[in-house]
C-alpha cells in the first residue's frame, strides 16, 4: 500500500500540519505523520476505493509551471478586462472548445484555469469538449493554434496521465 | 522599506480592482456578464490582496499560511462560479443577445 507517491503525500500533509500548528517539535511532527497516514488510508479505502497517490499524481514541476502561468494570466486578463467594465458595452457568448488533452484530471485542471482567468468561465465539461462563457470579443476557437492561452495550458498539463 | 511600499501597492491595487468590479456589477444588468465580473473580483482582487499581505508579513508562519489559503482558493474558487453559471444555463436562462438572435 505504501508506495513512493504515498510517502510524498504524507510528507506534504505533515508539512501543512506543522504550518497550521506554527510549531516544530517531535510531538507535532509525529501527530502530523499519524493524521496524514490516517487521512490517506481513509481516502484510499472509503472515498476512492483506489490509490489517491496514483489517481491524482501531478509532478511538482507541472504544478509549479501551471501555477506560475495561471497567476500571470490572471493578472494579464484582469487588466485587459478593466476597459470593458469602464466602457460598459460588453456582450457575452458561449463557445465550445475541443481540447486535445486525454486525462480527466488534466481537463479538469484546464477547466479550473479557464474559470480562474478573468473573462472566461467553464460552464460545462462533456468528455473533451468544454463549454466556455466569455466576452464576445474573445478569440476562442476550436483550433488550439489560434487559442494560444489554452494551448499553453495544454502543453503544461499534457504530461498528466489519466 | 521597499517591501512595505510593494505590499501597500498590491493591497491598494486589489482595492481599486474590487471597486471597478463592484461598479461593473451595478452597471451590467445581464446575469452572465455579472458573473464574469464577480469572478474577476474574487480572483484578481483577492490574489493581489494576499500577495500584498505576504509581502507585508515577511518570512513567517503567517505568510506561509496566507500562501496556503491562496493555493486552496485557487483550486476551489472556480467551483462556485462554475456551479452558478451552469445551473443558470441548465435551467434555460438566456442572455438578452441570445433572445434577440432567436
Amino acid at each position: 500500500m505504501i508506495n513512493r507517491g504515498a510517502i510524498k503525500n504524507i510528507c506534504l500533509f505533515t508539512l501543512i500540519w506543522i504550518l497550521l500548528n506554527e510549531k516544530l517539535n517531535g510531538f507535532v511532527v509525529l501527530s502530523g505523520i499519524f493524521f496524514s497516514v490516517i487521512s490517506l488510508y481513509f481516502t484510499d479505502k472509503v472515498l476512492l476505493g483506489k490509490s489517491y497517490s496514483q489517481l491524482f499524481h501531478i509532478p511538482f514541476t507541472t504544478i509549479l509551471a501551471y501555477l506560475i502561468y495561471l497567476i500571470f494570466q490572471i493578472f494579464k486578463s484582469g487588466l485587459t478586462a478593466i476597459p470593458k467594465v469602464i466602457k460598459g458595452d460588453c456582450r457575452v457568448k458561449i463557445v465550445d472548445y475541443h481540447t486535445p488533452l486525454n486525462s480527466q484530471l488534466a481537463i479538469s485542471l484546464l477547466a479550473n484555469a479557464i474559470t480562474l482567468t478573468p473573462g472566461t468561465i467553464t460552464i460545462e465539461k462533456k468528455g473533451n469538449i468544454l463549454s466556455i462563457l466569455c466576452f464576445d470579443d474573445e478569440e476562442i476557437t476550436d483550433d488550439p493554434e489560434l487559442t494560444t492561452t489554452f494551448s499553453k495550458y495544454e502543453q503544461i498539463l499534457g504530461s498528466l496521465k489519466s | 522599506m521597499i517591501f512595505l511600499w510593494l505590499g501597500r501597492f498590491f493591497i491598494i491595487f486589489s482595492m481599486i480592482f474590487m471597486l471597478i468590479g463592484i461598479i461593473g456589477l451595478f452597471r451590467f444588468k445581464d446575469f452572465y456578464l455579472r458573473i464574469l465580473i464577480s469572478a474577476k473580483i474574487e480572483t484578481v482582487g483577492l490574489l493581489a490582496m494576499l500577495i500584498g499581505l505576504i509581502i507585508l508579513s515577511g518570512v513567517s508562519f503567517a505568510s506561509l499560511k496566507i500562501l496556503l489559503i491562496g493555493l486552496v482558493l485557487m483550486f476551489t474558487n472556480p467551483l462556485a462560479s462554475h456551479a452558478i453559471a451552469r445551473s443558470a444555463r441548465v435551467n434555460g436562462y438566456l442572455s438578452p443577445w441570445e433572445k434577440i438572435d432567436d
